[in-house]
């Protein structure tokens, strides 16, 4: 296991059952169920390898109730051989935030349609095109409607950074309308902030290589940080009002 | 494959009435990346992305930098005729306009650039559906 890393994040009160149950090395044999259960021949051999570690080897029968990320770091490069997977709970979620970024996308390059000096800089077009095209060829892996419900599995260095706008884009709205939802609609917006926030914690995590360097550069941004304090801070203001959110 | 010369006053022109259909295309993308997530498919996309794509491929035969002494332009015809043809029409419809406003002397130089425009379009092999 050499060079590897694996990485999962779940709901708080899972995490603090596993810690409890299954002692500090739970969470690294549950992402290794995780991963077996995708069939990836070369992955499941790696598990493996960190079940014999650990001494573990549940099924996957009590992953029910988990909000999940799986995340493998197959190889000693940097991005190159990351892939990510992305949970089926969080999926509709991403994709609603990579919709919403071609708009993003499409303003900037109407700025630059709209600039006078459009005729003397064309070279300015070239960034916002660039965006639009790592929108589309993430959604055209993810999918772009609700057709794929199955979580895809991600090359990090081809769609890393376009991931993390998106998770991020949504985050940002989720806790938006979490603020503004009455109160039937409170359970909902929760869960959606929830499992956004886990999987915007969980891409912090994953964009560092093993020394801790950031490889993915969107995540050492202190914009980032604060979408995460501000949605931590809003769900424990929930939590604290003590409401039923299930 | 067959080739046009755009003569390089015509191109310009027609750096222009792009820029506007790209105007176009974008608003309609905009308007298209708002209607409700849950109704969102690919479908809903994809005629924009198309147009802005083709125009995106003219520019780059074409040149995407307004010339101030420009120069005539071989283009593809067969695989930008479409574009070509809106690019066309949209700078045609601003020289008409230019022809009614401004200065006198704007209005001359727009009346000289829409006669070009118009030969160069008549010129261009009639397309069959």
């Amino acid at each position: 296991m050499k060079g590897a890393h694996i990485q999962l994040t779940m709901h708080a009160d899972v995490v603090d059952r596993l810690d409890q149950e299954r002692g500090p090395h739970s969470r690294s044999s549950w992402v290794a169920m995780l991963i077996c259960r995708d069939g990836d021949d070369r992955l499941e051999e790696r598990v493996r390898a960190i079940e014999v570690q650990l001494g573990i080897g549940q099924g996957p029968t009590q992953l029910d109730g988990m909000e999940s990320v799986t995340a493998s770091l197959p190889g000693d490069d940097r991005m190159s051989g990351y892939t990510i997977a992305i949970s089926s709970i969080a999926l509709p979620f991403v994709r609603a935030g990579a919709h919403d970024l071609i708009g993003d996308a499409i303003d900037a390059i109407a700025a630059v349609n709209d600039a006078l000096d459009r005729e003397d800089h064309p070279e300015h077009y070239q960034a916002p095109f660039a965006w639009l095209a790592r929108i589309r060829a993430l959604l055209d892996v993810i999918g772009w409607d609700t057709t794929v419900t199955i979580g895809p599995r991600l090359h990090l260095a081809d769609h890393g950074t376009t991931l993390c706008e998106a998770v991020d884009n949504m985050l940002n709205i989720s806790i938006n309308a979490l603020r503004e939802a009455k109160a039937s609609e409170h359970g909902r917006a929760k869960r959606r902030v929830r499992v956004l926030l886990d999987f915007s914690n969980a891409l912090l995590d994953f964009g560092k290589d093993l020394d801790g360097a950031f490889i993915l550069r969107s995540r050492n941004d202190p914009r980032v940080r604060a979408l995460h304090k501000s949605a931590d801070e809003l769900l424990a203001e929930l939590d604290a009002e003590g409401a039923d959110y299930s | 494959m067959s080739t046009i010369s755009i003569p390089g006053p015509v191109a310009n022109q027609l750096r222009q009435g792009l820029t506007l259909r790209m105007g176009d295309a974008a608003q309609g993308l905009e308007e298209a990346s708002l209607i409700d997530r849950r109704k969102r498919s690919y479908e809903t996309f994809v005629e924009h992305f198309e147009q802005i794509d083709a125009i995106r491929a003219l520019f780059g035969s074409l040149g995407w930098r307004h010339e101030p002494d420009p120069t005539a332009v071989e283009v593809n015809l067969d695989a930008y005729r479409p574009t070509m043809d809106a690019g066309l029409s949209e700078a045609t419809a601003v020289l008409r306009r230019f022809t009614e406003e401004g200065s006198h002397d704007d209005r001359r130089q727009a009346v000289i650039d829409l006669g070009e425009m118009e030969r160069f379009t008549a010129s261009l092999p009639t397309v069959i559906a």
